[in-house]
């Protein structure tokens, strides 16, 4: 993986880009500020983050009309290429209008007021993200990038997914990501070497996928 | 005063070499049994006498010191057995005795110890007359110091006035170390050659060292050190430590800087505090960095929480903070480090770190990971690798521990519970641009359409390579004169010397993969040190990529360039190692 150092407004083009593109955008638009705040909310403690998220999401509903060039001039972040990558997926795929629709309960702190919890389910899922590794990150992006299909999935599914049959070359075409399973030709031996379970593992382990039984058959759902 | 060898060599008058030997080395056992160690000026080490010699000489020479009151430093030496235990990786406080100890056992033997009683020590004369000497209970005015050579030197040898001996002496001085009559902080000044004086000897560390003269019995030595010394607890605690050893150690070095005494650190430090400062209680680290400012320096003083940590970036505010320590390494500036407990309130701590270890193949792999880009030029870019990521392994100089001990960055203090809090770092007054500042214009004009590799390399990379950099300091006239030597062709080495340079500028080599190890780099950037971060690009003065080198003079006011050459080979060049010394690794 590789970090990009992103301005805010490189970081606003790019939201509002992939918003453009995502099937429901009108609903995605009124939580524009919200998607903004989590991905620029910085690593503090929770009650500072309370604090400065609202901050964050005001600052945002801020930038229109006349935007402030304190704001997006100078200011950045350093994000991790996969979470950037993660982003732009779930934007367009519909996981983050699931989530959107379906947010924690509304965080409450004493001295801010309340604070919308998608704001918090968004970062707890961006930031789970953001601790994937290269083997279990490329299985969660495939099964993101179907989320509108197939909101769960199994094991089976996620073999159709991947390069499989005579054509096996990478279908996440990243060059950013360091992938071992990726061969010098760019094909991608993933399920040749059978790691679909053991990704599938890590994932429910790091809670970012839950296991569910149905129909004697194993079946995993995001955790959103 | 007498030695055992001047009386073995005349009293038993023995022909034969061998003979000699023999009955010197039986004699000398007895003879030195009988010494008085606290009086004897050369008293040699073998490895057939060492425990008892070690045992007795560091009896004899802390005889006359109050003991602590919990004993712990006698009861350990009374056992000889239990200095066979005193090693480095004896995770516990040790005391003077225990530390000279441990060092006369871990010098390679023979040796040889020349005592001088009646020492005068500069710091502790200071301290005595401005503290010790008001208190009811007597201690004495006077240090002791010991020199260490290796091999065997008796009076007649020492006082030999040829030069053959002279040189033969200085090759083998190991150093020196000064004891005062004190409780605690019985170690006082203490300079030694790392080769000896590392704790880790397997391993290759580089380190800042200066030369120190020193003058023993008539002859001057000396010995490419940096000052080390206990805290007393009374006078000096760990924060004042650190400042005497970076005040000593920039006052040796640099005409800058002038020689400071214990008693003027005190005296700044009550300038700025708001209560007495003896018995001392230790400083604070924004005092440490005004008293630094008392002597001249422009001091920077970094806090860990005043780092931008970034939620989704697996650079973290310690992975940041270590990055900025290893730049200033790098360039040769000693930091002052100040540590305090995690979770709880408590003592913090304050060390110097002098230098790093070697790079680790583990952390290339995860540096890897780390590689930069800017998100405006990603498609196109040369991701950027920070060789600072390569080492976590830093030589620290701290009073509780060995001299020149080499510890992880988690965990550089002796007590595991303990992180870094604030880094300290005394800059000299012109060097306006800052490492994380120097970072950030570096990476900028690297990754830019007018001055970046993607344009001027693109014909020596392959679409998208990783580069590696490696971001130092480095004064204008050492830095030319390595460039003189090293550069192939006499037009680049002359290009080289004439382009006009700040005393300071901050230099970016860059690498590819498969060169780094050897340190050789395709090409380098050059800025300004006394240039300010609004500069932006404006504070470049050199870019050298394959087959061209630009330049840029003190009277350009505009972006671009003066001068541009073009060269007619895409040579590598070394990278520049002058501001460490390299201590090389005994297997």
């Amino acid at each position: 993986m590789a970090e990009y150092n992103i301005t805010y407004e490189e970081i606003q083009e790019f939201v509002d880009d992939c918003i453009s593109r995502s099937q429901d955008s009108e609903n995605l638009k009124l939580h524009r500020s919200e998607i903004l705040a989590a991905i620029t909310a910085r690593d503090e403690s929770d009650k500072e983050n309370h604090t400065s998220i609202k901050e964050s999401i005001e600052l945002w509903e801020n930038q229109v009309g006349l935007p402030s060039e304190l704001l997006l001039g100078t200011r950045y972040i350093v994000i991790k290429d996969s979470v950037i990558k993660f982003i732009e997926t779930a934007l367009t795929s519909g996981l983050i209008d699931a989530i959107v629709a379906n947010p924690k309960n509304p965080m409450t702190g004493i001295t801010v007021g309340v604070v919308s919890g998608v704001v918090f389910s968004l970062i707890d899922i961006f930031k789970s993200v953001s601790e994937l590794e290269d083997f279990d990150f490329c299985v969660y992006m495939q099964a993101v990038t179907h989320f509108r299909a197939h909101r769960e999935f199994t094991i089976n599914d996620l073999k159709q997914w991947f390069p499989h049959g005579s054509d096996t070359n990478c279908n996440m075409h990243n060059s950013k990501w360091d992938c071992e399973h990726l061969s010098s030709d760019d094909t991608c031996d993933m399920l040749q070497r059978d790691y679909l379970k053991e990704a599938l593992d890590s994932l429910c382990k790091k809670n970012v996928l839950i296991p569910k039984r149905k129909n004697a058959e194993c079946v995993y759902a995001f955790k959103i | 005063m007498q030695n055992a060898y001047m009386h073995s060599r005349y009293e038993y008058g023995c022909k034969d070499m061998d003979e000699i030997e023999n009955v010197l080395t039986e004699n000398n056992q007895i003879i030195q049994n009988d010494f008085d160690y606290d009086e004897e000026p050369f008293v040699i080490i073998d490895e057939t006498n060492e425990e008892n010699v070690i045992f007795k000489l560091c009896d004899a020479i802390f005889a006359h010191h109050l003991s602590d009151e919990d004993g712990d430093d006698a009861e350990i030496l009374n056992e000889t057995d239990e200095l066979a235990n005193l090693t480095d990786d004896n995770e516990a406080y040790i005391s003077g005795k225990q530390f000279l100890a441990q060092f006369l056992k871990k010098l390679p033997k023979p040796i040889t110890v020349v005592q001088e009683g009646y020492h005068i020590d500069r710091n502790f004369r200071d301290t005595y007359y401005m503290y010790f000497s008001n208190q009811h209970f007597h201690i004495k005015r006077y240090s002791r110091r010991l020199s260490f050579f290796r091999g065997t030197y008796d009076v007649e040898k020492y006082f030999d006035m040829s030069d053959a001996i002279g040189e033969e002496l200085q090759k083998n001085f190991i150093g020196c170390c000064v004891i005062n009559p004190l409780v605690a902080g019985a170690i006082g000044r203490t300079l030694v050659n790392p080769l000896y004086g590392l704790s880790d000897r397997k391993n290759t560390a580089y380190m800042r060292l200066s030369d120190f003269a020193v003058h023993i019995y008539g002859r001057t030595f000396t010995v490419r050190a940096f000052p080390y010394r206990m805290q007393d607890e009374e006078t000096m605690c760990c924060a004042e430590v650190t400042l005497l050893n970076l005040l000593e150690y920039y006052s040796n070095s640099y005409n800058d800087y002038k020689v400071v005494v214990p008693s003027e650190i005190i005296e700044k430090e009550q300038k700025h505090s708001h209560e007495r400062v003896l018995p001392a209680r230790g400083i604070t680290y924004p005092v440490l960095t005004k008293v630094l400012s008392e002597f001249g320096f422009s001091p920077r003083l970094y806090n860990i929480s005043a780092i931008d940590s970034f939620k989704y970036s697996s650079v973290s505010r310690e992975d940041e903070l270590r990055r900025w320590l290893h730049y200033y390494i790098e360039s040769g500036i000693p930091v002052a480090i100040n540590l305090v407990p995690i979770g709880i309130t408590g003592t913090g701590h304050s060390m110097v770190c002098i230098g790093h270890g070697e790079s680790k193949e583990e952390l290339k792999r995860k540096a890897y990971k780390k590689r930069w880009l800017s998100w405006s030029e990603r498609e196109n870019a040369h991701p950027l690798i920070n060789s600072a990521d390569f080492y976590d392994d830093y030589v620290v100089v701290d009073d509780n521990q060995p001299i020149y001990h080499v510890r992880n960055f988690k965990n550089l203090s002796l007590y595991s519970d303990m992180r870094i809090e604030n880094l300290a770092v005394p800059l000299y007054k012109r060097m306006f641009l800052d490492a994380p500042n120097a970072f950030a214009t570096i990476r900028s004009l690297l990754h830019s359409k007018e001055f970046g590799i993607n344009e001027w390399a693109k014909d020596f990379l392959k679409q998208g390579e990783n580069v590696i950099i490696r971001m130092f300091m480095a004064s204008s006239r050492s830095y030319k004169k390595f460039r003189m030597n090293t550069l192939k062709g006499t037009f680049l080495k002359q290009l080289y010397t004439l382009i006009p340079m700040p005393r300071f500028v901050w230099v970016c080599e860059l690498y590819r993969i498969d060169d780094y190890d050897d340190l050789l780099a395709f090409g380098e950037v050059v800025i300004d040190a006394t240039s300010a971060p609004n500069r932006g690009h404006r504070s470049l003065i050199l870019m050298h990529y394959p087959k061209l080198v630009a330049y840029r003079n003190p009277d350009q006011t505009e972006v671009g360039f003066d001068e541009m050459a073009e060269l007619m080979n895409d040579d590598l060049f070394p990278g520049y190692r002058e501001n460490l010394d390299k201590i090389v690794g005994v297997s």
